[in-house]
């Protein structure tokens, strides 16, 4: 047994009872329940990193002792913390995290990692508060900059975040991720600067996909549509589920649609009207269950990608016969979030070429 | 091809793994006999007496006389709201919780919410307008869910509330009647919520009635 245990103390008014699974007015109402909460909470969280713990509440207080098996408890509890962080269980590494800063409220390690997490978390004040904190403690922290300009431009700081960044890059030339987010600061007022910096971005981190996104919108912000589109689908190819894949995938929409209107100087598209009678035709055969299907299985293509500026007809579905093409596709499914569900963005304007179809189907002309 | 199509809000997207897998565990107990979908139907002249009965209790709190109505009718939907939804609620957590690990974060975090959610029964501003009998229904159902979780996550936690105000034993034996059958089948369903119906004294209040059914 480690003769030196971890200890710490918490008023119970300062413990988050968001934590807890009981609704926070029940807690205030019943001191009793709060007590019993806060010890049963804390408990469980000792009892599993093994060794002996102790928690008691009294008085308005949470007193809590661990006696951790063997080892030094501050660097079990770091370790245990960060490996909750890589997992992204804040859930886990917070209390381990928020009771390592009360026992050690200058140690780095600590510093950046609760900072961190706490800035992933919105709690942009307090992030900001300890991550200054630690690169007042270590000023050659680059990747503590690099947190705090982070947390700045979450709090929608930008001066701060792009003084915090430009110092972690003046530390280290090479921080990838300092590089890509003042590039992305600097790519709405100065895309020319911010070009140079993404691309360095994305030398040092070729899979990083927020690096990739960055740039991407920088070149097409710079008028480069074809390399711009080229790095949003290798965006996507990173991991296709994300929030930033979603966003790649719109600016790619976003550009095809640009191309698509270019190619016609901006008119009135009358293939895409056609299809969009067609599928008028065809849902209204098909019926309500049927057209819902064949629209959500085009959705589902689309996910991947749908070549709209391609002719050739190189799609088919499982739920319609025959070959389209990217752009049939499209029509038909936009028809069928028109009619199916109104208000769903459908990602592409379509509406002048759907409302003359619209008018064609009603005077039943074709 | 029949399709269940589930839109997720916006806030809530970064759940839709979990929703999605939920929606899943459920359809494939209530769908296990397609042609046979269980559907709760409330027997109107039933329920018009309970509403009734709750009118009587309402009166005597603090309701204003023209919403006593009102909230009598939504207090006694909720209750068979909850009873038809609670029991395949905790089966498909069970499910999930086996099937989709990966998932678990998540289903913590909409679990934990709904806990304290259902914990708000306890607050006084719910317990002195609810009606003596409503109120225990409600706060039983809650129990059995809250001692689920309990058992699931290893952590007595979600279960204090209910066990310092004596409803620790409701919640066994809500939770023996889910065990009672252990088969993923929608009868497995409906089994389950005529016991917990007939425990808490709500079963004359529905019948069962079902979709696709041949016969």
């Amino acid at each position: 047994m480690n003769e030196q245990p971890f200890t710490f103390t918490l008023p119970l008014a300062d413990f988050d009872l968001k934590r807890l699974p009981i609704a926070a007015e029940v807690l205030r109402e019943s001191p009793d329940l709060l007590a019993q909460a806060v010890t049963e909470y804390y408990t469980g969280i000792f009892q599993k990193l093994g060794g002996t713990a102790n928690v008691v509440a009294a008085n308005g207080v949470v007193h809590v002792s661990w006696f951790p098996q063997t080892g030094k408890a501050r660097d079990l509890l770091i370790e245990q913390a960060l490996v909750h962080l890589k997992r992204g269980n804040y859930r886990e590494a917070e209390p381990v995290l928020e009771s390592l800063l009360k026992a050690y409220p200058e140690d780095p390690l600590v510093l950046f990692n609760y900072g961190m997490m706490l800035s992933d978390q919105g709690q942009l004040d307090t992030a900001i508060r300890l991550l200054s904190q630690l690169v007042e403690i270590e000023p050659d922290h680059s990747h503590g900059w690099t947190a705090l300009g982070a947390a700045y431009v979450r709090s929608s700081d930008k001066k701060n975040a792009l003084q915090a960044l430009r110092k972690a890059i003046e530390i280290d030339p090479h921080n990838g991720y300092a590089l890509r987010n003042a590039g992305a600061i600097l790519g709405e007022t100065n895309p020319v600067e911010a070009r140079i910096l993404l691309e360095q971005a994305v030398r040092i981190l070729p899979d990083d996909q927020q690096a990739l996104l960055g740039l991407a919108t920088c070149l097409s912000q710079l008028g480069d549509q074809d390399e711009a589109d080229k790095l949003f689908k290798r965006c996507i190819a990173v991991n296709p589920l994300t929030n930033t894949a979603e966003h790649a995938r719109t600016a790619r929409t976003r550009i095809a649609h640009q191309k698509m209107r270019d190619k016609v100087d901006g008119a009135l598209r009358m293939d895409v009207v056609m299809y969009c009678l067609g599928a008028l035709q065809k849902f209204r055969d098909l019926g309500a269950g049927k057209a819902k299907a064949v629209t959500i299985e085009i959705a589902m293509l689309g996910r991947s990608g749908l070549d709209i500026n391609d002719p050739a007809q190189k799609y088919t579905l499982k739920s319609l016969p025959g070959q389209f093409s990217g752009m049939h596709l499209v029509s038909v499914m936009y028809v069928g979030m028109k009619t199916l569900a109104p208000g769903q963005d459908t990602g592409i304007d379509l509406s002048r070429e759907y409302a003359e179809a619209e008018k064609l189907f009603a005077s039943g002309k074709a | 091809m029949p399709v269940h199509t589930i839109r997720v809000n916006k806030a809530k997207l970064h759940s839709a793994d979990y929703i999605v897998a939920g929606q899943c565990a459920m359809i494939l107990r209530l769908w296990s006999n397609p042609v046979r979908i269980p559907v709760f139907s409330p027997i109107p002249e039933k329920f018009r007496y309970f509403v009734e009965r709750g009118v009587n209790s309402l009166s005597s709190a603090k309701v204003p006389a023209h919403l006593v109505q009102q909230a009598s009718v939504q207090l006694a939907q909720g209750v068979l709201n909850q009873l038809r939804s609670m029991p395949i609620e905790i089966m498909t957590i069970r499910d999930c919780q086996r099937q989709c690990p990966d998932l678990i974060e998540l289903q913590r975090e909409a679990v934990e919410t709904q806990l304290r959610l259902h914990s708000e029964s306890f607050a006084p501003r719910i317990r002195s307008f609810a009606p003596e009998q409503i109120w225990k229904q409600n706060v039983s159902m809650n129990s059995a869910y809250a001692l689920n979780w309990s058992e699931l996550s290893g952590t007595k936690l979600p279960l204090l509330p209910y066990q310092s105000t004596g409803f620790g034993e409701v919640a066994a034996q809500l939770m023996a009647d889910v065990n009672a059958h252990p088969e993923a089948t929608s009868e497995q369903y409906t089994r389950t919520v005529d016991a917990w119906a007939a425990r808490l004294g709500l079963r004359t209040l529905y019948q069962w009635e079902y979709r696709n059914s041949q016969s």
